[in-house]
């Protein structure tokens, strides 16, 4: 497991924080968090998917993220958008893939909700950071109280 | 326009289109954040704005002027979409006569003298200048399609 502090510079990422939180961005509704089906929904945005690039907003967002992450495959690429909960929600532990793989989740925004390992780590939501961990380490999403909306781009790669 | 009796209609289109636009517009259609009541308080909602151009949303008129039988020009037609939490406050709409069609979820429509219960593929028409406010939904989403007609 590894956590990059001001994964971008601040130009680029301020960028994308203005893209992703405008009124512009679209986001499509989905009913469940992981195949558990007793999570909670969220919003999702696709950027890469099914082997090809899913969103006008793949090179604003995503390439300057991918030339410091340097790839050598794409797996998928999504943002997900948790809303503002009473209290903390945790989605259910799971992998994103099945095969061997890493899983880099870029936060977008600062709050106070958190990624939890199963081994009980957690880490902070904080803007700009990079959480690299591999396939095989469950993890879950915890919503914030604090923000309204609670946004990270999640990566699935080689 | 002159519309001064509330019209309440329930199940307003076939119940299979009903069905379909209820998936089309939960799972298929972008939801952007921004829209609210007011400009000046209450929770930002989910929004959607709708070519009225496009086929579908053109038989959807039809439909509208069909039930409505005076003529009218639509002024905006879009999606309000609301999570729990997501309040409506009272407001006037900016047109004439409003259409509100509940596509899927729950949370009442209110005027300040009336509730309405939400009912999926029910269609209220009213005359916009009334004060009115979607209340949000306890769980699950709540999506409204609103045609403000001039």
């Amino acid at each position: 497991m590894k956590q990059i502090k001001n994964f971008l510079d601040k130009e680029d990422f301020y960028k994308i924080k203005s893209i992703m939180f405008s009124n512009e961005f679209p986001w499509f509704f989905n009913e469940f968090q992981t195949t558990g089906k007793n999570d909670g929904f969220f919003m999702g945005h696709n950027f890469y998917h099914s082997h090809q690039k899913n969103s006008v907003y793949y090179n604003p967002i995503i390439e300057p993220i991918l030339k410091k992450l340097k790839p050598n495959m794409i797996s998928e690429i999504r943002a997900n958008l948790l809303f503002k909960t009473n209290k903390h929600i945790q989605s259910d532990f799971h992998l994103d893939k099945t095969f061997f793989c890493k899983t880099a989740i870029f936060y977008v925004n600062t709050n106070n909700g958190y990624t939890l390992l199963k081994d009980k780590t957690k880490i902070k939501a904080e803007e700009n950071k990079l959480l690299i961990i591999d396939s095989k380490t469950y993890h879950a999403a915890v919503t914030q109280t604090d923000v309204e909306r609670r946004v990270v781009i999640n990566f699935n790669y080689l | 326009m002159e519309y001064k009796h509330t019209e309440i209609i329930k199940d307003w289109l076939d119940k299979d289109l009903a069905n379909y636009l209820k998936t089309l517009y939960t799972y298929n259609f972008p939801h952007f954040y921004g829209h609210s009541s007011t400009k000046e308080k209450g929770a930002i909602f989910y929004s959607t704005y709708f070519d009225q151009k496009e086929n579908l949303n053109k038989f959807l008129i039809y439909k509208l002027k069909q039930t409505i039988k005076i003529p009218f020009t639509i002024k905006d037609m879009y999606l309000n979409i609301q999570h729990p939490g997501m309040e409506g406050e009272f407001h006037k709409d900016d047109c004439s006569l409003t259409a509100l069609y509940m596509v899927t979820g729950e949370g009442n429509f209110e005027f300040k003298d009336r509730k309405i219960v939400f009912k999926e593929n029910k269609l209220i028409i009213f005359d916009s200048s009334k004060l009115h406010r979607g209340r949000a939904p306890k769980k699950g989403i709540r999506i409204t399609l609103a045609f403000k007609l001039i």
